[in-house]
């Protein structure tokens, strides 16, 4: 994994990743948290009629898992030396099971005196629309002397 | 009890309360099967959590938890209920994570949580009721690794 | 979860480029607004800061891009103290001040708001009378558009449709909205072709990245609210994605105009 360095970071950088989370992985996802009955007492992350009574199109992805996913965009970016400061994420509109998704994450400012990077981050689906929108702060290594 | 919001007629019930109380929800053991499992699961591929021996040399000096982890975690015992009365539908409208230190592998991490705030708010899909939860996280030193807060909608679908 | 796709762009290392904001060149006559964007300063469920958007937008016209400032449309509110020129002027970016208002029939960008309007209507209703905040606008010297017209409950193309609500005093729609899906774009593109109203483009931002996606296209500068009432009064003016101010970009509008 490269180091990624504060010197060489500017406003307007971006990265961007593709993911379609389906039913197996909300499954495992909630396998890892030991959450499933805990997360979605409802049914809704699994049901496709729990779903639709709650103005979903079909069962939907956790927004914890959403979360995790927009947070390793942004860790993995940052690599091993990086620290991610803060996540700050808004749910807008439901992600369904299966959604094609753009995860993208955007330097929108940088703080040289702390070597800190603020990105803000979303997903995107095919209709265009942005159900996850936020911003993260990371901090990181300089390049040496 | 009640309170008034932005829609005159519209009245919200929910108790009070517990505004402010904070309440220890357990402790869990962060162990490498966890981190592995839930790295599995997001697709995780950064060696600060996948590979101990890369982590070992690492700025860390060895493996740690994602940051996300923690939140997603279950600690035992539900927080403190506001008993909201309104609407029929409730989702996950935002949440933050603030990172304070490390969390490794082998660390038993303690969480306390507690009702922040209770506010209405009127959107896209109408009147909403939202309830906010900040969570801290300590470790077995006592040190405050991280905190979260989590922001849940109550509204009419 | 395995069936991730984990290839995608990465961030490129490029030269750091001199520090300053690139103004406007006053030859080109034209001028790119963002008509809609809110902010940390008074939206709550915004992310984006003024200084944010500023330190974005030069960034952007770095890459080429044709951004010549942006109006704050804050939620149902409108301080008349807020001033932003000192900072708007170190960025070379016009910054301007409206509000987005919420009407019975969604939701309404007003511009040239005075003291008569805020005293006319509560900003803070979320049910003000539609029709009455449209002409209220114009009759106080400014002027109304309804935002992201082809959204569900908060765009004013389903109050037509379901209700057949009359159009009477409005004279423009948002047809192309940063947060509007395609679709919903396409909604109130064709309500605003079916009844000869004007169409603006605006970002509806929240996040900093969004300012300046969609841009409202004018014929001159426009670098003060009395200036942009007059434009939109005139009616002389289209929506566009900034992807087409690129200089390389045909620069047709979504309307069909060209300049």
């Amino acid at each position: 994994m490269p180091a990624r360095y504060f010197d060489d970071v500017q406003i307007g950088d971006e990265l961007e990743e593709h993911s379609a989370p389906g039913r197996e992985d909300v499954l495992q996802f909630f396998t890892a948290t030991s959450g499933a009955g805990r997360m979605d007492p409802d049914g809704i992350f699994a049901s496709e009629e729990a779903a639709r009574r709650v103005g979903a199109e079909g069962p939907m992805v956790p927004g914890g898992m959403s979360f995790a996913l927009i947070s390793r965009l942004v860790t993995d970016w940052a690599g091993m030396e990086g620290r991610l400061d803060s996540l700050d994420i808004s749910f807008r509109r439901p992600i369904v099971h299966g959604d094609g998704l753009r995860l993208v994450a955007l330097v929108t400012d940088t703080d040289p005196a702390a070597a800190s990077v603020k990105l803000d981050v979303y997903m995107e689906n095919a209709r265009g629309e942005r159900p996850l929108q936020g911003t993260a702060v990371v901090t990181l290594p300089r390049r040496g002397p | 009890m009640v309170t008034s919001g932005p829609n005159p007629g519209v009245r919200f019930d929910y108790d009070r309360d517990v505004i402010g109380v904070e309440v220890e929800l357990g402790s869990v053991t962060i162990t490498p099967q966890l981190i592995a499992g839930y790295c599995a699961a997001i697709a995780e591929t950064n060696p600060l959590y996948t590979d101990a021996r890369a982590a070992q040399a690492g700025p860390y000096g060895g493996l740690i938890a994602p940051p996300c982890l923690l939140p997603s975690l279950a600690f035992g015992r539900r927080g403190p209920d506001p008993k909201v009365k309104f609407g029929n539908a409730t989702l996950f409208a935002g949440s933050r994570l603030e990172c304070f230190a490390p969390v490794r592998a082998g660390d038993t991490i303690t969480a306390k949580t507690q009702v922040k705030e209770i506010y209405p708010k009127t959107g896209r899909s109408g009147t909403m009721l939202f309830v906010v939860r900040r969570t801290t996280y300590s470790n077995q030193r006592g040190e405050r690794v991280a905190a979260s807060e989590q922001s849940l909608v109550h509204r009419e679908v | 979860m395995t069936p991730l796709e984990r290839a995608g762009k990465n961030c490129s290392t490029r030269p750091r480029p001199s520090a300053g904001g690139a103004s406007i060149p006053a030859h080109l006559g034209h001028s790119y607004l963002d008509l809609h964007a809110h902010s940390t300063d008074a939206s709550d469920d915004a992310g984006g800061t003024v200084e944010g958007y500023l330190k974005w937008i030069v960034a952007r016209r770095r890459k080429g891009y044709r951004i010549d400032g942006f109006v704050l449309t804050e939620h149902r509110q409108f301080d008349p103290g807020l001033d932003y020129g000192t900072l708007a002027a170190q960025y070379g970016v016009t910054v301007l001040r409206g509000a987005e208002v919420e009407t019975d029939a969604g939701h309404v960008l007003v511009y040239g708001i005075d003291a008569r309007f805020t005293r006319a209507f509560d900003l803070a209703d979320v049910a003000l009378p539609y029709a009455e905040v449209f002409r209220a606008a114009r009759e106080f010297g400014g002027f109304a558009v309804g935002a992201h017209a082809g959204r569900p409950r908060i765009g004013i193309a389903e109050h037509v449709a379901q209700r057949g609500i009359s159009l009477e005093h409005v004279e423009a729609l948002e047809q192309l909205n940063g947060g509007s899906s395609v679709a919903e774009n396409a909604r109130a593109a064709a309500l605003a072709s079916a009844h000869g109203l004007g169409g603006i483009g605006g970002s509806d931002a929240h996040f900093v990245n969004a300012i300046g996606r969609c841009l409202t296209a004018f014929r001159r500068p426009v670098t003060s609210i009395e200036a942009l009432v007059e434009e939109l009064r005139a009616g002389e003016y289209h929506a566009l994605r900034v992807e087409e101010t690129l200089p390389q970009a045909v620069h047709a509008g979504e309307s069909g105009n060209a300049w």
